[in-house]
């Protein structure tokens, strides 16, 4: 049993400071550390049993046992185990030690509990505001259970402008985004170019504030947030529907009925296919093949139309609730969705038979944006950025889910590490969602769609799931909580780990190529920046109100 | 003389034809075009929709300038071609001049691809580094 | 000597004639464009506008005029607007030398039968390149600056190889005369450039294809790369000429190409070879040309929507390491085979 296996291995070499486990199933290990090894421990765990960082996550448990918590969360793929190392912040002195020295992919996660709880991280070495808006008052820390969900902090400075890094001697600094004609999302890459060259680059994103995740700690209940939890992404929402579901389930060790397991399963699949469709005609667009882009549209667009009959969107499927599934897939509907599927399958092979001949797409992305193994293992980078370089990662396969442990599938690698690669990685794995879905369609039972819960979810249990998003894995952390909600909801969406990785891809890359780069690990900035802040345009004191910001886009106001 | 000199008074009544076209389109945009309302925003530099940061003129490679040069070069030795090659079979007829007129142009490309050569093996034409 | 009234005349009336029709052929070249692309791509096309959309280009000009004319407070605004111009009017004179039919009545269906004919069109073309530049420079911004000197840069690499590959088609004619290249073709269908400098024809097109911007050497336009190129703080009809003064040279790069290697508009049947007797063999040459242009447009257009674009380097690798030389051996090799051919 991989969980007992590891805890030991643990208090063998690390004794008293392992102060309280748990394992609540085989394949989960929650444990407690003394805060003073927890970097000691961080770093065994990552190097020696050479686990795979997950996300470092930040709660505030002051209401019930008068710490924080910081969790250290770390996958050992092989050993199909999910594990969190905990450690206990005394509530007088909000500090941890910071373990991004050792675990370089830990940076953008520390800084986060460091502005969402006011806990220092320390020995970071780059403690710049990350999430929060420029203008956000200091001391003020949103996910404290003692800021309502509403609040609106005094000294709100509009005026307040993010701080850039200067720019290296002799480079010249070029602006990548938000409002660029391939890559119009709320983020911004502050390039540092010398001649056609990226030297380097600041990133500056989380630029979309929505509340999500404190939203759900403080109003909404078990069952609205797999709703919102789909909104934080704007292809692949099913994934955190899912994910989210899952942890509550674990946590609460429900087991769901098994053709709610099959239908979960076969609505993640539509969601990577028509993912993935989409971003091998973006990837396309990018290099300059239009006509390869409207192709691929063409190609998806029966996925969406199916999933619209099954569950009445093209897109936010509002499948899950904690316990089930509430959409049910009728024999009408699944003769039709093997119909979609011998479709796509006939009109994806010729497809992909162009794309791995075309020379000039070849030339294009060959060598262009490596993330080799080290990057991938230090960034932790995910998905298809991690397996087009020869890492086998798969959630679907190392941490089965769903249905997931009941279908054949293969996991695609290739071994370039560059772009080409995962667009082969990308092109491939549609095949293999056919061949799932294909399977879940054989296999699945009649039976009830969701379980009959009728107890109070019990409290303060921990549950943690990693579903296979299209673009990596995507990782949700809950603690059960009182009245109906959770205390605590963290979401790792996988472009959270792939967008820390992207500075190491275009270094000493053509200007040209940057694009391309950044458009291979598919990014989804909505799903970065979920986002635990407030709403802050309900009242501050000088944000634009809407009659401003009419008068500010007819330009009157100069 | 003059019947070739004529034949450039139709390119001129072009040229100036297409000045008045161009032109007239440049007014014409000017008098039609709606009027719209100015703001500050409105003023600034795209940069993906950033406050515009530094000098506007970024240093650039220093490749541009080679390849400027290298155009000047060979652009010029192209020029040089012409010439022979329309009177290159009228050469080629004479028997005195028939080896002259392949030697010397030859041995011209041999020099423009000697220093073709040089500059490639210098790097000149090269963007990745 | 002063010059005929007559001339004169005719000539303005000429000079008039051929500019309506080229930009008539050009906004209809941006019709078929959208249309075929719509086909490649499985759509439909502009279709509001009139009977299968055939008044589209009417109503985009309406639209680049009616568009506000804005200058941004930051640009160079001398130049700013000289930019387009320049841009413009080059690409509006290259055709001037190009003999569109062979007679009409007596007159000559050509605008100015000039015996430097090919390095005039060079000369003029090589114009444009200023306007690209300036337009860069005026806008005095980033990515307009790097973008009008990338582009430059590669349109001046390709003059290069352009410029050399037609060198040899000039040592088997012996004239650098348009009007007597395509007599030089009219012999027979293996008489034309194409069969006899297969190289020659592959090197100048796809130079043409570089010095026009098109795809898969469209830097310029290169939105996902430079987000965009010079024309990025240009709106309305300025914005409108740059787009318009692309398909001009592509037309005029048609043209050009029909005339230096598809027998300009002579067809080796029928009697069409010779120089039209009748008004009606007059009109057959001029509509013989304007099909063969045609032809190749449609080409330019086919592959802009068939290849994902080049990355520079590989642009600039292209140019100068492979068609420079390839151009080079291809005269030397038409001239030692003409000198073997000698007596």
């Amino acid at each position: 049993m991989a969980a007992r296996e590891k805890l030991n291995l643990l208090k063998e070499r690390f004794g008293n400071a392992i102060q309280r486990a748990d394992i609540p199933a085989e394949d989960r290990l929650f444990v407690f550390v003394d805060p003073q090894s927890v970097r000691e421990i961080c770093r065994h765990v990552f190097r020696h049993l050479d686990a795979r960082y997950v996300i470092s996550i930040g709660a505030d448990d002051r209401p019930h046992s008068g710490d924080f918590l910081v969790a250290h969360h770390f996958a050992f793929d092989e050993d199909h185990l999910l594990s969190s190392i905990l450690t206990r912040i005394p509530a007088d002195e909000p500090a941890f030690d910071s373990i991004t020295d050792e675990v370089p992919a830990a940076n953008w996660a520390e800084r986060e509990i460091r502005d969402l709880y006011g806990l220092e991280p320390r020995g970071h070495r780059y403690l710049k505001r990350l999430v929060l808006p420029d203008g956000w008052p200091d001391g003020v820390h949103p996910l404290r259970k003692d800021v309502p969900f509403d609040h609106v902090p005094e000294g709100f400075d509009p005026d307040r402008e993010f701080k850039f890094d200067e720019a290296p001697e002799g480079c010249t600094v070029v602006p990548f985004g938000p409002f660029h004609p391939t890559l119009d999302e709320p983020a911004h890459f502050r390039l540092y170019v010398e001649g056609e060259m990226v030297r380097g680059c600041e990133y500056r994103g989380f630029m979309v504030h929505r509340g999500i995740e404190k939203l759900a700690e403080s109003v909404l209940t078990y069952n609205d947030i797999p709703m919102a939890a789909e909104r934080i992404c704007g292809i692949c929402g099913c994934v955190h529907n899912v994910a989210y579901a899952q942890s509550v389930e674990g946590a609460a060790a429900l087991r769901i009925p098994p053709r709610a397991e099959y239908i979960r399963t076969i609505m993640l699949e539509l969601e990577r296919l028509h993912s993935h469709l989409l971003w091998v005609g973006l990837a396309c667009h990018i290099v300059g093949f239009d006509t390869m882009f409207m192709q691929a549209f063409r190609i998806r667009e029966p996925v969406m139309w199916i999933a619209e009959k099954i569950s009445g969107n093209r897109k936010t499927y509002a499948l899950c609730v904690i316990g089930g599934v509430r959409w049910e897939i009728t024999d009408d509907l699944r003769a039709e969705l093997r119909q979609v599927l011998d479709q796509l399958e006939k009109e994806w092979r010729p497809v992909v038979a162009a794309v791995q001949k075309d020379r000039n797409l070849k030339a294009r992305t060959r060598g262009v944006g490596v993330a080799d193994r080290h990057l991938v293992k230090d960034a932790a980078l995910l998905g298809p950025v991690a397996r087009a370089a020869g890492v086998d990662i798969d959630a679907r396969r190392d941490h089965p889910y769903a249905a997931y442990d009941r279908v054949e599938f293969d996991v695609i690698t290739a071994d370039g590490a560059d772009v080409w690669s995962r667009v082969i990685v990308r092109a491939l794995e549609v095949f293999e969602s056919i061949r799932i879905i294909r399977q879940c369609l054989d296999r699945m039972e009649p039976g009830p769609l969701s379980l009959d819960i009728q107890d109070e979810l019990p409290v303060g249990r921990m549950g943690m799931s990693s579903v296979e998003a299209p673009r990596g894995e995507s990782h949700h952390f809950v603690i059960t909580g009182e009245n109906n909600r959770p205390r605590r909801w963290r979401v790792r969406a996988p472009t959270y780990q792939n967008l820390q990785g992207v500075p190491a891809m275009i270094k000493d890359q053509q200007l040209a190529d940057m694009t391309i780069s950044l458009g291979s690990i598919d990014p989804c900035f909505s799903c970065t920046d979920r986002m635990e802040t407030i709403d802050i345009r309900s009242g501050a004191k000088r944000v634009w109100s809407q009659e401003e910001l009419k008068q500010l886009a007819r330009g009157t106001r100069a | 003389m003059s019947s070739q000199l004529e034949q450039f008074i139709p390119v001129l009544m072009l040229g100036a034809f297409a000045v008045i076209v161009t032109v007239g389109m440049l007014l014409l945009s000017v008098v039609l075009g709606r009027r719209g309302r100015n703001s500050r925003m409105k003023n600034i530099a795209y940069e993906c929709g950033m406050i515009p940061i530094g000098p506007s003129n970024v240093r650039l490679s220093v490749k541009f300038y080679l390849v400027a040069m290298l155009f000047i070069l060979f652009d010029i030795e192209v020029v040089f071609l012409y010439p022979w090659a329309v009177i290159y079979r009228e050469l080629l007829a004479e028997p005195a001049m028939k080896n002259v007129a392949l030697i010397s142009m030859v041995s011209f490309l041999g020099i423009l691809f000697a220093g073709y050569l040089y500059a490639v093996k210098k790097g000149a034409f090269d963007w990745k580094d | 000597m002063a010059p005929s009234l007559h001339f004169l005349l005719f000539s303005a009336l000429k000079v008039v004639i051929v500019t309506v029709v080229l930009l008539t052929i050009v906004a209809y070249t941006v019709y078929v464009e959208r249309k075929v692309c719509a086909f490649i791509q499985d759509r439909i096309g502009p279709n509001r506008t009139g009977p299968l959309g055939l008044l589209q280009p009417l109503a985009d000009a309406v639209k680049a005029f009616l568009k506000e004319d804005f200058v941004p407070g930051h640009v160079r605004r001398a130049y700013f607007w000289l930019a387009p111009a320049i841009v413009m009017i080059p690409s509006l004179v290259t055709i001037a030398v190009i003999p569109f039919g062979s007679v009409l009545g007596r007159e000559p269906m050509v605008l100015a039968d000039l015996n430097i004919g090919v390095l005039f069109t060079f000369a003029v073309v090589s114009l444009g390149v200023y306007g690209i530049v300036l337009a860069g420079y005026a806008a005095n911004s980033k990515y307009p600056f790097m973008g009008g000197i990338r582009s430059s840069a590669q349109v001046i690499s390709y003059e290069v190889a352009m410029g050399l590959s037609v060198v040899p088609v000039f040592l088997l004619t012996g004239n650098l005369n348009l009007g007597a290249l395509v007599e030089y073709q009219s012999g027979g269908l293996f008489g034309w450039m194409i069969f006899k400098q297969p190289l020659a024809f592959l090197i100048f097109v796809v130079a043409a294809f570089a010095e026009t911007n098109r795809l898969p050497f469209d830097m310029p336009e290169a939105e996902q790369e430079l987000a965009g190129g010079y024309n990025v703080e240009y709106g309305s009809i300025k914005f409108a000429m740059f787009f318009l003064a692309e398909y001009a040279n592509m037309v005029a790069a048609s043209a050009m190409i029909v005339t230096l290697f598809l027998g300009g508009w002579s067809l080796p049947f029928l009697g069409l070879n010779q120089p039209a007797a009748t008004w009606f063999a007059g009109l057959i040459h001029i509509g013989v040309f304007l099909g063969k242009m045609f032809a190749v447009l449609l080409v330019f257009i086919w592959l802009r929507w068939m290849l994902p674009r080049f990355r520079y380097d590989q642009l600039m690798d292209l140019g100068w390491k492979r068609f420079v030389p390839l151009a080079l051996a291809n005269v030397a090799l038409t001239a030692i085979v003409l000198w073997l051919q000698a007596p």
